[in-house]
């Protein structure tokens, strides 16, 4: 068992006994760990605020190797994202992007390009007042490519024609467009509006943070949503079932029902 | 290791479901209570079966009761204009002990969390918002943590607009703490939060 450090971004945490919690955090130098911070529920624990979710905390923690739980000596705050904490629909979009990495990678697997992926989605999410989507989605586009299913939207994968039409077919399966010249996925891929696949290719490209510049309209961003998750989910099965998608889709149901109701009433 | 008694076994068995007890644990109180007298065992578990059979949750605020509507709720001295809204029965319990608040209560049963997928309809909020005529000011006192904070932002957006004042429960540094290991987001919050004298 050694002492060691780690810059680490807090994804969930959750109450562990009288007093304790237990973390799961995603570290530039371990990728992603769980420890347990014991006693840190308590009123006079150090690190009492710095446990929350999404902080960006110097972590000392032990460490063994083989143990799946490693238990944590001190924690400070590095960055806070105190406007994540402050608006509800920050705070969903940036649980969305810290779910999306905790159930897909596996423990003790370094990967310091997708830390800095997550930790500059957290602090675009932070910093910008609108776009917010736009950072989400090119988070999800860039994080998939890490993960080694780069999508190929450079141009069409049959007749190789990078300018787009009106409507292509694009295969989650297969990561590719055809357009509909060639009309090769006709069939089995989905109908996307050209303007999607431009928008994916300026996501993929570009920072997280320059995303949300985006003018992407209530229509055309739903497409590119229910694409991104089909892709997602079709080759990451642990993304299946995202708690805070869901949780996403509930608040805004709920807001929009509560709205419709006042003005009805 | 299994005791040659079937009765020991299933002691140990159930108390180790207890949360915080393990088998080594549940062991330990099964051998204390073996050591006490029949009548102090038969009172213990009477006191367990009364719990099921006698206390439920008052259909108004969701605090645990033995009565509907429980004594908070049929008060005549409590202040009715003001609900203080908390995640769990025992922030009711902490509150009281503070001898301060005279208002009424809400039990949330928990709060908004998008990283473990509950919202609101996995709360009593419907029922909060039932409960608005004739309420002056809703005192948000869910914890000071992220799903605490996101609760407190959903309500004051669903109620704020129907002309109720909503206030949050001050947050800052806990009496008997130290300024020095205080973390930051806690020092901003109570410089936030500062009174006059």
């Amino acid at each position: 068992m050694s002492i060691t450090k780690a810059d680490a971004i807090i994804m969930h945490s959750r109450k562990q006994g009288e007093t304790s919690k237990i973390l799961r955090l995603y570290t530039r130098e371990f990728g992603k760990i769980s420890a347990m911070a014991k006693g840190s529920r308590g009123t006079r624990s150090k690190y009492l605020g710095a446990l929350e979710p999404f902080n960006r905390v110097s972590l000392v923690f032990y460490k063994k190797e083989g143990r799946q739980l490693h238990y944590l000596s001190d924690a400070s705050i590095t960055e806070s994202f105190g406007n994540l904490h402050a608006q509800l629909g920050k705070l969903a979009l940036a649980a969305v992007a810290c779910e999306i990495i905790d159930k897909s990678e596996q423990d003790d697997h370094s990967h310091p390009e997708q830390f800095l992926l997550l930790l500059n989605t957290l602090r675009a999410l932070d910093q910008h007042k609108t776009g917010l989507r736009n950072i989400i989605r090119a988070f999800q586009i860039q994080f998939i490519t890490m993960a080694g299913f780069e999508p190929e939207l450079e141009a069409c994968h049959y007749c190789h024609r990078p300018e787009v039409d009106t409507l292509l077919y694009f295969s989650p399966n297969l990561g590719l467009y055809s357009c509909s010249q060639c009309g090769h996925l006709k069939e089995t891929g989905k109908p996307v509006s050209g303007f999607v696949i431009e928008l994916l290719r300026w996501f993929k490209g570009g920072t997280v943070a320059n995303a949300a510049a985006a003018k992407v309209s209530k229509s055309v961003g739903e497409e590119i949503d229910t694409l991104l998750l089909e892709y997602l989910q079709t080759h990451i099965d642990s993304l299946l079932n995202l708690k805070s998608v869901s949780y996403m889709k509930k608040l805004e149901i709920d807001l929009l029902q509560y709205k419709s109701n006042e003005k009805a009433g | 290791m299994k005791y040659s008694s079937d009765a020991v076994e299933k002691a140990i068995h159930e108390l180790s479901k207890l949360p915080g007890i393990g088998r080594k644990t549940a062991q330990r109180h099964v051998f204390y209570l073996l050591k006490q007298t029949e009548h102090e065992v038969h009172q213990l578990a009477e006191a367990l079966l009364e719990l099921k059979s006698k206390v439920i949750h008052c259909h108004t605020c969701f605090n645990i009761t033995e009565t509907d509507p429980c004594r908070i709720c049929s008060s005549d001295k409590r202040d009715r204009s003001i609900i203080c809204v908390v995640e769990e029965a025992n922030d009711v319990l902490a509150l009281e002990k503070t001898g301060e608040y005279r208002g009424l209560y809400h039990v949330l049963g928990g709060a908004l969390s998008p990283l473990d997928g509950i919202g609101p309809d996995d709360l009593r909020i419907k029922e909060l918002l039932n409960r608005l005529d004739g309420v002056n000011e809703i005192i948000v006192a869910t914890n000071p943590n992220t799903e605490g904070e996101a609760t407190a932002i959903y309500l004051s957006k669903l109620i704020k607009p129907m002309g109720v004042k909503m206030t949050r429960i001050a947050r800052g540094i806990p009496v008997g703490a130290d300024l020095e290991y205080t973390d930051e987001i806690t020092l901003a919050r109570a410089i936030e939060g500062r009174l006059e004298y």
